[in-house]
């Protein structure tokens, strides 16, 4: 299924996980897509499970690591927290994904004009 | 780059090892996923078997999720390549007649291509046995009224091409022929070229 989908989006969805892992620190796979979920405003309801194709290729580029351990409520969970060339690799792809937006975003002003 | 590299390392590693590790713990995390759903809903106050299935639309579908899994780790291409072939080897035992006449006409191929490829090689490809061979040219004449090609090229006439300003380093004319060694034991023809200086 993670093949299917188109690079971009692959991509996007890696990119938002590194971003809620260095933002809110350890977080195990229900906790990160409930919060890519409430940042979007729930416009992102995708199935939670795509997630986890994420996190094994975050986990085996190094960008982040896993590690067993207990919740809030004592439950047991595999919690994921960034690694230093996960957060280099979040700054650099930070950049670029705000200089391609804003490529975009001149070009479609550009049409509207027109 | 070098995550790439990384991450394919990992998976070439992960391919030797039994996977089943991976899976099961992949297994407990889905479960615990599905877990923390199932409280979500409860504290919607949905009824339990509502709250369970819920949780589970809203994971999406364990098999789907588990075969990506499976497919991320470790090099899915090899191992469906070593299904296909235990399979194959299972289904040829089977049929031990059409697997005998598969090897033959395999066998032969092979063998004929291998014998005309040896000879061509020997013939045609092989470089000869002289430093800087590829600039090792024959020269022949040609009738330009018909392109038929000269048996020989005459002494005079190569004198007369030596002393053009050709582009070549050197030219020597070369007749061969057979000779008859005699001597000790039996005798024997060899093979013998005159050369000019």
């Amino acid at each position: 299924m993670a093949d299917e989908r188109p690079e971009i989006l692959q991509g996007t969805l890696d990119l938002m996980v590194l971003k809620t892992l260095a933002a809110i620190g350890p977080q195990h796979g229900y906790g990160i897509a409930r919060r890519i979920e409430q940042i979007s405003a729930d416009a992102l309801q995708i199935n939670q499970g795509t997630i986890y194709a994420s996190l094994v290729r975050l986990t085996q580029r190094g960008w982040i690591s896993g590690e067993w351990g207990t919740s809030d409520n004592h439950r047991k969970a595999k919690f994921y927290s960034i690694t230093r060339s996960g957060r280099k690799r979040l700054n650099a792809e930070t950049l670029n994904w705000n200089r391609i937006a804003g490529v975009i975003g001149r070009v479609l002003r550009l049409e509207e004009r027109g | 780059m070098l995550a790439w590299l990384r991450a394919c390392a990992t998976r070439i590693a992960a391919a030797f090892h039994p996977r089943s590790r991976d899976q099961h713990e992949f297994d407990r995390e889905l479960s615990s996923h599905l877990d923390f759903l199932t409280r979500e809903n409860l504290e919607k106050g949905m009824s339990p078997e509502a709250a369970a299935r819920a949780a589970r639309i809203r994971l999406g579908g364990v098999a789907q999720l588990k075969e990506t899994n499976r497919e991320l780790h470790g090099l899915p291409f090899l191992e469906t390549l070593l299904q296909d072939a235990r399979y194959a080897v299972r289904t040829l035992l089977k049929k031990p007649g059409f697997a005998a006449i598969s090897i033959l006409t395999l066998a032969l191929g092979i063998g004929a291509n291998t014998a005309i490829f040896s000879v061509v090689y020997a013939v045609v490809l092989k470089p000869l046995p002289y430093p800087d061979s590829q600039r090792l040219f024959t020269i022949f004449q040609q009738r330009t009224q018909d392109s038929s090609v000269q048996g020989g090229f005459s002494y005079l006439d190569l004198q007369d091409v030596i002393a053009q300003d050709t582009d070549f380093s050197g030219m020597t004319g070369v007749s061969g022929h057979e000779l008859t060694l005699t001597g000790r034991g039996d005798p024997f023809i060899v093979r013998v070229a005159d050369v000019t200086a």
